[in-house]
């Protein structure tokens, strides 16, 4: 559903970033880390997690993230359904580049990544 | 005395654990569908384009309504069940300054004048204390047909509580809508009328309730309504 939400709100946003998509947290770091399949190339910069994971969950992945030197200059954000005070307090902890709750709203979602996007225009990312 | 005490912390923990279970499930659990149906229902809509009939179009927007209102019952949900565990923090308040800040929340949606006379300072749970005026003053502002909405917010000290008075020109209540007024999700105006969930006043009470105090009203149709509580002068 929110792979489905993200890829349409790219789509009619026009925008063109290809999109990676992993299951859960451990996927995502086989995916980064070329760990029984060839690494993605180049390394995307920005991530969008949600916490609530089988296996392998945001927070357990973002520790794992901040390990790696080739990684851990990535930008993450989280977008769960939650706001409990200790997962956020975690989050940036973690350093994360934002902690967006999904909205109910379409509408709302497609805001939120339309606002991403146009922050993702104005900032600069390592190479 | 260890044996009675040991079985006691762990019912504590566990019904800790059991609330952590609870109040995930509810902001979890239950939005991610939500969200779904919600989602879902603008794409038809967005897919459906010049297709798209206006029975269609607005019946979709009933649906989508229908679920941001759920998403808002949800919330107060969490948020009823959040009272014994969060905002609990002691500390000397001074109540004409919690009611000028739980008025300027209100007055950002609402036009609402307030006369507020001889209000104590008190060492107490400041949070809890501003919530529970917040929908008070919410409520006064949001039921109403009045030109000029008013409340009026007084206190009069007993031996071991401060009794709060809070009075407004509203539109008032039927003698037996009163006795349900607290209740979660009631809401004394029809659904079409106002947008209101129910969950105010019952968070209300519950937070009045766990400060140990107690709380009332009384109400004249067409005149206006008065919520009176006793709140602790210490924290126990």
């Amino acid at each position: 559903m929110d792979v489905a939400a993200t890829k349409r709100a790219f789509q009619s946003q026009n925008i063109e970033s290809p999109i990676h998509v992993a299951a859960n947290g451990k996927v995502a770091l086989d995916m980064l880390k070329g760990r029984g399949m060839p690494a993605l190339h180049p390394t995307p910069h920005i991530i969008l997690i949600d916490l609530n994971m089988p296996e392998m969950g945001g927070i357990e992945f973002l520790k794992e993230l901040r390990k790696d030197p080739e990684l851990k200059a990535c930008s993450v954000f989280v977008m769960t359904g939650q706001n409990s005070e200790q997962n956020v307090l975690e989050a940036y902890n973690l350093n994360v580049a934002g902690y967006i709750v999904k909205p109910i709203q379409y509408d709302s979602f497609l805001e939120a990544i339309a606002t991403l996007h146009s922050f993702w225009k104005l900032i600069e990312l390592p190479n | 005395m260890m044996h009675s005490e040991q079985p006691c912390a762990q019912q504590l923990e566990d019904l800790q654990k059991e609330y952590e279970e609870f109040a995930y499930i509810v902001s979890h659990d239950l939005k991610a569908p939500l969200r779904a149906i919600s989602n879902l229902s603008a794409w038809i809509a967005e897919d459906l384009g010049d297709d798209l009939s206006p029975d269609v179009e607005k019946n979709i927007q009933l649906l989508q309504k229908r679920a941001d209102r759920m998403e808002r019952m949800i919330n107060g949900l969490l948020e009823f069940s959040r009272v014994p565990r969060f905002d609990l923090e002691v500390r000397e308040v001074n109540v004409t300054q919690l009611v000028q800040q739980a008025s300027d929340r209100v007055r950002q949606n609402h036009a609402l004048e307030i006369h507020a006379s001889s209000l104590p300072t008190l060492t107490t749970y400041g949070k809890k204390l501003e919530t529970v005026f917040f929908h008070l003053l919410q409520n006064a502002a949001t039921y109403t047909q009045h030109e000029n909405p008013q409340v009026w917010i007084s206190a009069t000290e007993e031996e071991n509580a401060f009794l709060f008075q809070v009075k407004d020109n509203g539109m008032g209540m039927k003698e037996e809508t009163l006795d349900k007024v607290f209740k979660m999700f009631y809401s004394a105006q029809a659904k079409d009328q106002h947008d209101g969930l129910g969950v105010g006043l019952s968070l209300v009470k519950k937070i009045v309730q766990f400060a140990g105090g107690t709380i009332s009203v009384t109400s004249t149709l067409g005149a206006g309504t008065e919520f009176q509580f006793f709140w602790p002068k210490t924290v126990q």
